[in-house]
């Protein structure tokens, strides 16, 4: 029933790697989120069971499927390899401390990464990392209004190369400094969202926020995050 | 991008790639598409890096985690669980004195 819709030209685009991949259309489009939530949250729910239960591995599977999460999240929000790695042992120490707290297995994702954003601020206020200014996101939109069109960045899609894995790796650097320019309350929706792929309810449930706040957030969010690549790119192109 | 037409993909560019709008929105988006290259680029663009934030979930992982460190949240988590059968234990002493007080009455 869906459909691939058709691109500027018929003819295939090689060589840029915003215009190139899939037409867009949800026929062929990942859906972001929705389709896996449910399942996600069965098991998340389960491993919380047999947390709370004390059964036998619960702890172990907890700490790796949990650990590398929470690294990517602090991370990204910390800005610092040493900060964020004990901010996760923090988190993580919390989770255990305050199991009992948790009522309802099934807002277990929430209920940790609620602890994480409270350790990350924690940090936050005690670290000399922290900038001394904010920066506004207007502030990040590049200066050059140009049109879409104009903004089509000629950059190699990584998936046709074989040099693949260098591109990518290029590409998840830009983008780690492109999330962690945004202001605070973006970067934390955006990376809620689209990294560690919370649904609506959990990112807001974990901000204490509503959902249409988090829809707002994550869209400014999302395009802020494209000009700036865009920008990157083009800047790299200038230089090349 | 200054036709209505083309504010509304921008405005509604992130819900309309979490499906998160209704079908006929999504239906009228879609068939602008269908006539806007400059919107299908513009789409397809957030698409990326959208896709890109979900590859860098499995980048750089953190090290591994030191044996005492293990040690120390292992204890937390039994020092919890023991709370918490004692709670539960106390609750299912709390249920039964009061239905043998029931049964006395």
């Amino acid at each position: 029933m869906l459909e691939f819709l058709p691109t500027a030209s018929n003819e295939p685009h090689h060589g840029s790697y915003w215009a190139t991949g899939p037409p867009v259309t949800h026929g062929n489009l990942p859906c972001y989120h929705n389709t896996t939530v449910a399942a996600d949250t069965a098991t998340e729910t389960e491993l919380a069971r047999r947390l709370l239960a004390g059964e036998r591995g619960a702890f172990d599977e907890f700490v790796a499927s949990y650990r590398p999460r929470l690294f990517q999240y602090t991370y990204l929000m910390c800005g610092h390899r040493e900060d964020a790695e004990e901010v996760v042992q923090e988190t993580l120490l919390k989770v255990f401390e305050k199991l009992d707290q948790l009522r309802e297995p099934e807002h277990l994702k929430a209920w940790v990464y609620r602890i994480a954003r409270n350790a990350c601020l924690m940090k936050r206020r005690k670290s000399t990392f922290a900038p001394a200014q904010e920066l506004s996101l207007d502030e990040l939109v590049p200066e050059t209004q140009q049109t879409f069109a104009e903004r089509n960045v000629e950059i190699a899609d990584r998936t046709r190369l074989p040099e693949e894995a260098a591109i990518y790796n290029q590409m998840s650097q830009i983008l780690h400094r492109c999330i962690e320019r945004l202001p605070p309350i973006y970067r934390i929706v955006l990376i809620l969202r689209d990294i560690q792929e919370l649904s609506t309810r959990e990112t807001a449930e974990v901000l204490d926020i509503s959902e249409d706040t988090v829809k707002t957030r994550l869209r400014r969010a999302r395009l802020a995050v494209r000009d700036q690549l865009n920008h990157h790119l083009l800047l790299g192109k200038g230089s090349a | 991008m200054k036709c209505p037409e083309c504010q509304e993909v921008v405005a509604l560019v992130s819900r309309f790639l979490d499906r998160d709008l209704p079908d006929d929105i999504c239906e009228r988006i879609r068939d602008h598409l269908t006539r806007c290259p400059s919107c299908v680029e513009f789409v397809n663009g957030v698409r990326k890096s959208i896709e890109l934030c979900h590859a860098c979930r499995y980048t750089d992982p953190p090290r591994p985690l030191p044996p005492p460190e293990r040690e120390q949240l292992w204890q937390a988590y039994q020092k919890a669980l023991a709370a918490r059968r004692r709670a539960m234990e106390a609750r299912r002493r709390e249920l039964e004195s009061r239905s043998a007080g029931d049964r006395g009455h």
